[in-house]
């Protein structure tokens, strides 16, 4: 079995556009969940939006302006330009891709599906796999291509996906990672739900009141062991497990059991116990019942030892890009050394036991737990080791 | 309106609403629970007969809180309309 | 180690749900083909379907069929799905527009997410293992068999579901009428493939296969599953050879080739000509004159693989040219101008 280490990374989030920028704001703690500019919605809810027009993207993407593009492309291409460049790959002639976007290019169908003829340029983003391909042949990526649409926990899948293809022999390398952008559809969809949030996202504190969205690009490059030879190496993805609850159509049981199952077998996979975790990247969405399940889940396996913390108080709820992102954030983490703070938080909840970190501190990290759960009863968990 | 005709409109709105099918409005008793044991309705069908209030009579649920005393059966639905002077 | 598939289960345009082939087919005229529904209500218990969409109805009653079929009740699930839920995704668009915001819905948010299918399949059928969902075009069948065929190797699995499925949509139909990508005109289906104008006929369907690690009586091996971006429109006939090749099979060992022609003037020929020359001696068939294109209407041309090889003759109405040998393995080559698919399939 193939060991596979995570060798490139990359992210353009509200709080940076690029892994440098959202080292910092992991540090300093500045709240990003604002009124938005660009998303046009009746909707009125804080979002962590990133704060660049389209034009500005396209510019950050490289690309020759005058030409209309998806936002989710873009944040998907500047993120895995870094990803790739992080990781010194030119040649990509090997190299597979896996990628992930809610409802592939809503941003743009959603304003355009009723007077398509007027848009002949933009008509190719209704194909589901549009994203994926352009990104593809903008990097000149020539394996196989997957693209994963489990909800909120997409990109955490494609990591798992991309780490059973290396580890049984089927990639040597794969750039995996997810995309979304803000749309009226989406914050329509979590108002509709009653499950977004008022004041801006407070992920598990007394008073959170429901999810902020967030928009996001996030990608990773995977390598086995011997094609990362030579290279640095950020860290390993050791343990991951997909599963479903089987409970209900959006909302998670109280008692956290798909989540409960998922992390078990994470654990099992790597050859860890819970004690081996020194930080818990959390879903964490920020609303009651997402909240209490996970930290029911996470109190019942760890304790009240295990430091845990959701950056989505940082970033919003990134949907499909959030399990590349916080995978990204757990890479770091390890690097770093460090722990990352609950932005937002003024009061953890009662309802745990759990070890809710507040503020960002330094702390010794070996091996990191991200949890990502979709709608659908989807529930996934991801290890990453320091090598 | 009395409130059995109301009792009545609001059960044929609530079978559209929620795309009870098979269900005639007799097959509802108006005093007995929507959710869990009764008709057994979930958080969803909660969400959509939040709406139906707004829709149908104007009515704005603000307080989460008030939901389960003004949803637990038929009668009480038609009773807050009432209150509200909506019936 | 080896994958068989143990059960099969199709919806489509054609009366598929019954497990057999038709002996004649439905001949319409026309610029679409939609599924010959059974009755849901005797499928779907009635508190799952007052919610369901179209597609989650055709997805649910086909997934059940399967499950029955199967000797072994499946642990995972995986949906390849080309283009999702499109029709609760048109339906929240056009609520969102039309608003007010503050007033909808969420059911059809709900049912738009693509993976919906999936999570209803799993808890209708209790299914609480691995649980994934490709959205990727033509490729999205592919992409779902080899995960199966990966989580079994791994031992993760014993039994894996894999649905193949799109619906019709009226609003796809609209936008991708550019570069004429559908007939303008109404044709007869069994006259499609002559190919005589620019264009497919749309359709829909819900194919799914139990995977599992062990045959049963029919000994179905599934060999292979793969895909390739393809950004012109030639078929990449080196790419099939070396697959052949990664397999440890020759173009001999080809009994029977489905090919994914849809009756395009424009495409057909450069689409599917050099692969059906690698492959003189075998039967060629072909389905989408009974399925309607579709992204994941290969699932129609798997589900006749298995059937072949449980015994079934291939019927007239599908064969192109027929071969003079049995059928002991066959291989299905679809291409939708950005993928190529391979699916090989054979008598264990």
């Amino acid at each position: 079995m193939n060991r596979v280490f995570v060798t490139g990374i990359g992210a353009i989030s509200a709080i940076g556009n690029n892994i440098a920028e959202q080292l910092q704001s992991l540090r300093k703690g500045t709240n990003n969940i604002v009124s938005a500019k660009f998303l046009k919605s009746a909707i009125k809810l804080p979002v962590a939006e990133i704060p660049h027009s389209n034009e500005e993207l396209t510019s950050l993407a490289g690309l020759p302006g005058g030409v209309t593009y998806s936002r989710t492309f873009l944040l998907g291409l500047i993120a895995a330009k870094e990803a790739l460049e992080t990781a010194h790959l030119s040649d990509r002639s090997d190299l597979q891709l896996i990628s992930s976007s809610t409802n592939a290019a809503i941003e743009i169908t959603e304003n355009i599906y009723q007077h398509p003829e007027e848009h002949q340029s933009l008509l190719k983003y209704f194909h589901a796999n549009q994203i994926p391909l352009d990104i593809a042949k903008e990097l000149g990526i020539n394996g196989r291509q997957y693209t994963i649409s489990t909800a909120c926990s997409s990109s955490a899948n494609g990591i798992m996906l991309a780490t059973r293809l290396i580890r049984s022999g089927k990639a040597k390398r794969v750039l995996v990672g997810g995309n979304d952008s803000l749309a009226r559809f989406s914050i329509n969809g979590f108002n509709a739900l009653e499950i977004a949030s008022p004041t801006g996202s407070r992920p598990f504190d007394e008073n959170r009141d429901g999810v902020s969205l967030g928009e996001a690009g996030a990608y990773l490059v995977l390598e086995s062991e011997e094609a990362a030879k030579g290279k640095p190496v950020y860290g390993e993805v050791r343990g991951y497990a997909n599963v479903n609850e089987a409970y209900h159509a959006t909302a998670t049981s109280p008692e956290g059991k798909g989540a409960q199952q998922a992390i078990s077998d994470a654990l099992a996979i790597a050859h860890l116990s819970a004690g081996d975790i020194s930080y818990i990247n959390a879903h964490g969405t920020g609303t009651k019942v997402n909240d209490l399940s996970e930290s029911n889940a996470i109190g019942n396996l760890f304790g009240d030892q295990t430091p845990v913390s959701s950056t989505k108080g940082y970033t919003g709820h990134t949907l499909a890009a959030c399990g590349a992102l916080e995978a990204v954030f757990s890479i770091l983490a390890i690097r770093e050394q460090q722990v990352w703070g609950n932005c937002r938080l003024l009061q953890p909840m009662s309802e745990t036991s759990m070890n809710i970190v507040k503020e960002t501190r330094s702390a010794t990290v070996n091996h990191v737990l991200s949890n990502s759960f979709g709608f659908g009863g989807n529930d996934t968990s991801l290890i990453f080791s320091k090598i | 309106m009395t409130q059995e005709e109301l009792i009545e409109q609001l059960k044929n709105q609530i079978i559209k609403a929620l795309s009870l099918e098979d269900i005639t409005p007799a097959d509802i008793d108006a005093d007995a629970p929507l959710f869990g044991e009764g008709l057994g309705l979930d958080s969803i069908d909660a969400i959509e007969l939040i709406l139906l209030l707004e829709k149908e009579y104007g009515i704005k649920v603000e307080d989460p809180r008030q939901r389960r005393e003004i949803l637990a059966s038929v009668r009480t639905m038609a009773k807050f309309i009432e209150d509200n002077g909506k019936a | 180690m080896a994958s068989y598939i143990i059960s099969s289960a199709l919806l489509s345009p054609q009366k598929t749900f019954e497990g057999t082939f038709p002996e004649e087919p439905i001949i319409t005229e026309s610029l679409y083909l939609l599924c010959a529904e059974p009755d849901y209500k005797q499928i779907i218990p009635p508190v799952r379907l007052r919610r369901m969409s179209h597609i989650l109805k055709m997805g649910l009653a086909t997934s059940y069929l399967c499950i029955n079929e199967s000797e072994v009740k499946p642990d995972s699930v995986i949906v390849g799905t080309g283009q999702g839920c499109t029709g609760d995704l048109e339906n929240f668009m056009r609520a969102c527009s039309e608003g007010p915001e503050e007033l909808l819905s969420p059911i059809p948010f709900i049912n738009s997410g693509h993976n919906t299918l999936a999570g209803q399949i799993a808890m209708a059928s209790q299914i609480k293992g691995y649980n994934m969902t490709y959205l990727q075009e033509a490729a999205s069948l592919e992409s779902a068999l080899s995960d199966a065929m990966l989580l079994l190797e791994e031992g993760t699995s014993e039994c894996t579901l894999v649905g193949a499925i799109d619906e019709f949509s009226a609003l796809s139909f609209k936008i991708f009428d550019r570069d004429q990508y559908w007939r303008k005109e109404a044709v007869n289906n069994l006259d499609l493939l002559k190919a005589e104008k620019p264009g497919a006929i749309m359709g829909e369907g819900a194919g799914f296969f139990c995977i599992s690690n062990r045959p049963d009586r029919q000994n179905i091996e599934l060999v292979a599953s793969e895909s390739k971006m393809n950004f012109g429109t030639e078929a990449s006939v080196k790419w099939v050879t070396d697959l052949l090749n990664q397999y440890n099979l020759t173009t001999n060992d080809i009994d029977l080739l489905f090919v994914g022609r849809k009756g395009d003037q424009l495409t057909d020929d450069t689409s599917y000509a050099g692969i059906e020359q690698l492959f003189p001696t075998a039967t060629i068939a072909a389905y989408k004159h009974l399925s309607g294109e579709y992204p994941t209407a290969q699932s129609f041309a798997l589900w006749m693989a298995v059937k072949v090889l449980s015994g079934q003759q291939l019927p007239a109405y599908a064969t192109l040219k027929a071969g003079t040998r049995g059928t002991k393995t066959i291989l299905l080559y679809n291409n939708d101008l950005s993928t190529e698919n391979v699916i090989i399939v054979r008598k264990g």
